[in-house]
């Protein structure tokens, strides 16, 4: 929406503040004026319309001049143009019949004229410098004064040519199933049974409150017109609209919902513009309105709780009751209370919450004492998920790795693809219909769907890392959406992990990832297998280098974890022992390892610890099948030194065990 | 001797997560239990409840994106308003309610430097009896002042008028670093609507109180002096390093 200052000027009585000053003053008391122009002629306001999705009325110049008034305490002033070109008469004795054949009541008002016209003069330069400020084209002196009221009173208005309408009998009627509409700009419709029309003797000539059709438009041979000002269904016209994706000034409107009693102010004052006739008469215009709206019962408000609600003690009655009349509404005073009345116009104004916004945001909230809630200092529950994502963000970063956001929405590929694990090993498969989680209004293709795996995304970050870096971890913790009959969908929340590097050796890359998880999640006090869990390989296209990644559930991660305390220290020196054997070379070395870990732990009273150090292949060993290895044996003893003969049982109970569980010739 | 050392390298939180940790502490000891929002969630938790009457243009205010079967990516925390507030109802007698909800949300806006279609907001929600307008103002410029010590910021504040269907009065906190001449929409916040309350079986006639979001992202781009928004998601280790 964009306003013009100077015709703010022409509306309220001696506003001559700095336009800045004003624009400050109703950014504080309606919305944001998002930028000021300042040209030659003129300084306009803009606010986005989006922030007065409630105001009707701030659609049109009197609404914000009431708005003035109310911060500057000067009244708003009827002003009519002085420098117009009168053009024509009320036709005389016309037929023109008027009715609204809309059960369901979607119209709700339609007053229309017939104007004879003896001239269609130029617009007048301060009519063309107004429109185009206002960001609207100058078409012709009768479509431009339907647009200047249409600025002035929020009210949009349509004018027909009659030599060209079929019947001057007028109805608003729904259309029919698959009735054609041509539009002013030559759009064709095809028209249904929700959409409301203007008909002229059975034929559609426009879509209400939207458009015009070009049947009746008028041009410079016009010399009759008909005048529409309605009002329409806010919810009726916002559907059209957007079944037909047509939007207009006046479907923009008619959206907010106006008061039907604003159609024939500006009826009225448009044929004061045409006729020059300041005195309109009843009889000038046909007014269809089957239910005249009544003003709604007044809203007591008491001065005490105005006072208490706004914490400003030492207001007073009077200066409530000028506020709320400079706005417009009428007010009466009633023992302690205040009995407010909103103009019809305020169609947003309903309980006693509503008043009191009206008198807070008109005095400046920024007027108003601050204080704090008065409440026991209790202290909150603590949110352990939440702290849990915290601690294990605070692990992996200790560990070496970014953090990275992706986006929650991903394209086709990625879609319904899904992590699990088995058997201590990753994988990746596309389980969820795509279709379950596709969104129906993408921003773009990429981001059609939403995810259910984090990897996918996080990829897209690693590859882009990798023209750069040789070697990098990346994290994230985020919610993925796992779709539910019936409810709304599941959303673990995951951990995603992956390890790049341009190492040479797929085996050193896995490794070094591997190394990473487990020294992670130790930290975190998780100690089952899932330390050793092997991870995907991930698809990194062209890029050069491997890369690895984990996905996990955060609650499965947190219900694992155990709180971290104080272990003994050994108070001598552990005694290490390194251990050699071959393996058949189709043995994997995870279990054999956990495996030596188990037995090592038989002895309570001894602490081992086994790390593998080595592994090679021979070309004799190649023949014979065989790997070979060699892990580090790292034994101690909380209170003694530990001599060999403590060790010994327990290492040859290890290579006997390796031997018949596995095939391990001791090297 | 005078060979620079090498470089080790280190890990780093991002920027947007680190933020919200500080922004909740402080809340928390203020007395604010957090809450995390759903990713996607019904119209119902999305608008309906939240006084959005069906159809109402005030839907388009959030730009919002939708499933193919007609759930939404939450285009604001304030879709978990409704789930607290019924959650808490019946201890309300004893106990005000007073939540953090953290959680991202989605608008199908035009990215640019400043405009991101993912973001990240922290919502605020306190009920009791008696709430005043100048409850609100003052939890929020208290709030403000904690957060501008705590980055050392130096910010001032002034409120603004606007309109959120589930409050009344609405109105935004406007932040600006002193010295300073471009204001930046910090905090939109407001007196609960009625409404909201009463589609949670509370009854507004005893009860009444605030709501407000704290835009994350926004808030890291003042602390950090970060230009274009568009960074948060780039993943790019150059960026996040600097964290």
């Amino acid at each position: 929406m964009l306003i013009s200052y100077s015709w703010l000027q022409l509306l309220t009585k001696k506003l001559d503040e700095n336009p800045y000053e004003i624009a400050e003053k109703l950014s504080r008391s309606i919305a944001e004026i998002e930028n000021i122009t300042v040209t030659d002629l003129d300084t306009v306001f803009e606010v986005e319309n989006k922030a007065l999705s409630h105001r009707a009325d701030l659609f049109g110049h009197v609404g914000w001049a009431h708005e003035i008034a109310a911060i500057t305490g000067k009244s708003v002033t009827q002003n009519l143009p002085k420098d117009v070109s009168p053009c024509g008469t009320i036709a005389k004795n016309s037929p023109l019949t008027i009715s609204i054949d809309d059960s369901d009541e979607k119209a709700t008002r339609y007053v229309g004229a017939v104007v004879d016209l003896t001239n269609q003069p130029q617009s007048p330069a301060w009519l063309v410098d107004l429109l185009t400020a206002l960001g609207q084209r100058s078409v012709s002196y009768i479509v431009d004064i339907t647009n200047y009221v249409m600025l002035k009173h929020a009210q949009p208005m349509h004018a027909f040519d009659v030599a060209k309408l079929p019947s001057l009998n007028i109805s608003v009627r729904f259309a029919q199933e698959g009735e054609r509409l041509t539009l002013l700009d030559n759009t064709e419709l095809t028209l249904t049974t929700s959409d409301l029309v203007i008909d002229s003797g059975g034929v559609a000539i426009a879509l209400a409150g939207i458009k015009g059709g070009n049947l009746a438009q008028i041009d410079q041979s016009t010399n009759q017109i008909l005048l529409e000002s309605a009002t329409f269904d806010q919810y009726t016209i916002r559907a059209t609209s957007r079944r037909h994706a047509v939007r207009s000034e006046a479907s923009l409107r008619f959206e907010k919902g106006l008061s039907p009693t604003v159609a024939l102010t500006a009826l009225r004052e448009a044929l004061t513009i045409l006729t020059g006739d300041k005195d309109i008469s009843d009889s000038s215009y046909v007014d269809c309105y089957p239910n005249p709206i009544e003003l709604s019962e007044p809203i007591a408000i008491s001065i005490d709780s105005v006072r208490h609600y706004l914490n400003k003690s030492d207001l007073r009655a009077s200066d409530i009751v000028s506020k709320l009349e400079l706005l417009g509404f009428i007010t009466k005073n009633e023992n302690n209370d205040i009995l407010v009345t909103p103009p019809h116009e305020r169609n947003d104004i309903h309980i006693v919450e509503d008043v009191y916004e009206e008198i807070g945001r008109v005095l400046d909230y920024n007027t108003i004492t601050p204080t704090l809630p008065q409440r026991d200092a209790s202290i909150p529950n603590r949110n352990d998920q939440w702290e849990f994502g915290y601690a294990v963000r605070d692990v992996f970063a200790r560990t070496g790795n970014y953090e990275t956001l992706s986006y929650s929405f991903v394209d086709k590929n990625a879609a319904g693809q899904v992590s699990s694990i088995s058997e201590g090993v990753s994988s990746l498969e596309p389980i969820i219909d795509p279709s379950l989680v596709a969104i129906k209004n993408p921003a773009a293709p990429e981001m059609a769907y939403m995810r259910t795996s984090l990897l996918p995304s996080i990829t897209s970050h690693v590859i882009e890392n990798a023209k750069r870096f040789d070697e990098f971890g990346l994290f994230e913790i985020g919610k993925v959406t796992v779709p539910h009959d019936e409810t709304l969908p599941d959303e673990p929340r995951l951990l995603a992990f992956t390890y790049y590097s341009k190492k040479e050796s797929e085996v050193d890359t896995l490794s070094a990832g591997k190394g990473i998880w487990k020294t992670s999640l130790t930290y975190l006090g998780i100690t089952n297998e899932l330390v050793n869990l092997v991870p995907l390989k991930l698809e990194i296209g062209e890029t050069k280098g491997f890369c690895f990644g984990y996905e996990i559930d955060l609650d499965v991660l947190q219900s694992l974890s155990i709180p971290r305390m104080f272990s003994q220290i050994p108070v001598s020196m552990p005694t290490i022992n390194d251990l050699s054997f071959t393996l058949p070379a189709d043995q994997i070395i995870g279990p054999v390892i956990s495996h030596i870990i188990e037995l090592g732990s038989s002895n309570p009273d001894i602490t081992m610890n086994c790390v593998l150090t080595d592994q090679f292949q021979s070309p004799t060993m190649k023949k014979e099948n065989r790997m070979s290895y060699t892990v580090r044996l790292t034994f101690s003893h909380l209170k003694q030194s530990l001599s060999d003969t403590k060790i010994t049982p327990l290492r040859t109970s290890i290579e006997k065990s390796l031997a018949t569980q596995f095939n391990a010739i001791i090297r | 001797m005078t060979t620079p050392g090498t470089v080790r390298v280190i890990g780093h939180q991002h920027p947007v997560t680190q933020t919200y940790k500080e922004v909740t502490d402080i809340f928390r000891s203020l007395g604010f239990e957090t809450i995390e929002a759903r990713l996607v969630n019904s119209p119902d938790e999305v608008f309906t409840h939240l006084n959005f009457a069906k159809d109402h243009p005030a839907r388009d205010i959030m730009d919002t994106f939708y499933l193919d079967d007609g759930m939404i990516p939450i285009p604001h925390t304030s879709s978990m308003q409704n789930t607290i507030l019924t959650s808490c109802r019946e201890s309300l007698e004893t106990k005000p309610i007073a939540a953090i909800i953290a959680g991202r949300c989605f608008r199908n806006e035009k990215l640019d430097q400043t405009h991101e279609a993912t973001f990240y907001q922290l919502e605020g929600l306190y009920v009791n009896k008696h709430v005043r307008v100048s409850d609100l103002i003052g939890t929020l410029m208290a709030v403000g002042q904690r957060i501008s010590d705590t980055y050392a910021l130096e910010l001032e504040f002034k409120v603004l008028t606007t309109y959120f269907p589930f409050v009344e009065p609405g109105i935004e906190i406007l932040a600006k670093k002193k010295n300073s001449d471009s204001w930046m929409e910090l905090i939109p916040a407001g007196m609960i609507h009625p409404n909201v309350l009463t589609a949670a079986g509370i009854d507004s006639k005893i009860y009444n109180g605030f709501a407000w979001a704290v835009g994350i992202d926004r808030l890291t781009m003042l602390r950090y002096n970060i230009t274009d928004i568009r960074w948060f998601h780039s993943g790019d280790i150059r960026f996040l390093q600097q964290f």
